[in-house]
């Protein structure tokens, strides 16, 4: 199994987003995809189709047998799990990424997780094969943030893959032309791609969709391809 | 006529990449990472805030050089 983490360096950075148009065009590659949402904001569903006042998740059961229930599964094929409203304590979100390793058909599944800003990777059960992405936006305080995380990195002796991933870059904008071009020469972790800004993923949600369904020839399909193709070589890479 | 023995492509040939990893030095890979560091520079001093990280990373780095290759 392939477990790519992703999670906004702060919040409002588009991880969601992120994650649900992430899921479909790998599941447009035929690959098998679980998204997993971490983030007590629970509105993956939001992308994938799932009711808007649907509030069970795995957070609402004791146990992942019984959280198993709230797997749903949208149009693409993408199979779901929602945060829900966290209304059993004993759920841990340790637990679930534990727990999703043993579903049957998981072998070569990817498994994404939609993780909340507030918890730092560190805390994360990673293995040395985990993707870690962490999702960021083209202003100073990502940039300032980012050289924090990378302190915390190396002090920590991190062995998995962990990548800084711009979002909604803006190419009209100096400031972000400008720390883009920094990053990209001097930023250790950087991922060598980065999303632009484009208006057809906000407008996708609005439709209860992603992008790449709504609009199969904007900037954002052509960037959520290219990531997948991305993720795929460093997930292949770890198998051989 | 078109002049067949010019390269008007803006692609560096593995040629070129040679040519330049023997005037630059880098190590035995197949690509080299061209970085404008003046104008990196003047980015970094362009934003107080990015200029004071900067700073900041260097003075920590004088024992300890952080090497993107480490990573």
């Amino acid at each position: 199994m392939k477990k790519i983490f992703v999670k906004g360096i702060k919040g409002g950075t588009g991880t969601t987003s992120v994650v649900a148009n992430l899921a479909c065009a790998l599941r447009k590659s035929h690959e098998t995809v679980y998204v997993i949402d971490l983030d007590p904001k629970s509105d993956i569903g939001l992308h994938l189709g799932l009711a808007w006042d649907h509030l069970l998740g795995w957070s609402d059961y004791a146990d992942f047998a019984s959280a198993s229930e709230q797997f749903h599964q949208d149009n693409d094929g993408v199979t779901f799990l929602p945060y829900g409203s966290g209304s059993n304590t004993k759920s841990s979100f340790k637990d679930i990424i534990n727990h999703c390793q043993q579903l049957h058909d998981s072998d070569d599944a990817w498994f994404l997780f939609d993780c909340p800003a507030h918890i730092n990777a560190l805390e994360y059960p990673l293995d040395p094969e985990d993707i870690f992405l962490e999702v960021i936006n083209c202003d100073a305080i990502c940039h300032s943030l980012m050289y924090k995380q990378l302190n915390f990195l190396k002090q920590s002796g991190s062995s998995w893959q962990h990548y800084f991933l711009t979002n909604r870059f803006n190419s009209a904008s100096e400031l972000e032309s400008d720390l883009l071009q920094l990053w990209q020469s001097e930023l250790p972790l950087f991922a060598p791609l980065y999303i632009n800004k484009d208006e057809a993923i906000m407008e996708a949600t609005a439709f209860r969709n992603v992008a790449i369904n709504c609009a199969p020839y904007s900037v954002a399909n052509d960037d959520f391809e290219t990531l997948a193709g991305w993720l795929v070589s460093r997930a292949n890479n770890n198998e051989s | 006529m078109n002049d067949l023995a010019l390269k008007k492509s803006t692609v560096l040939t593995k040629n070129d990449i040679d040519n330049l990893l023997r005037q630059f030095g880098g190590k035995n890979q197949g690509y080299i990472e061209i970085v404008d560091v003046e104008k990196n520079r003047q980015t970094i001093d362009k934003y107080p805030l990015i200029k004071d990280i900067a700073l900041s990373i260097k003075d920590t780095q004088q024992d300890k050089l952080f090497n993107k290759s480490t990573y």
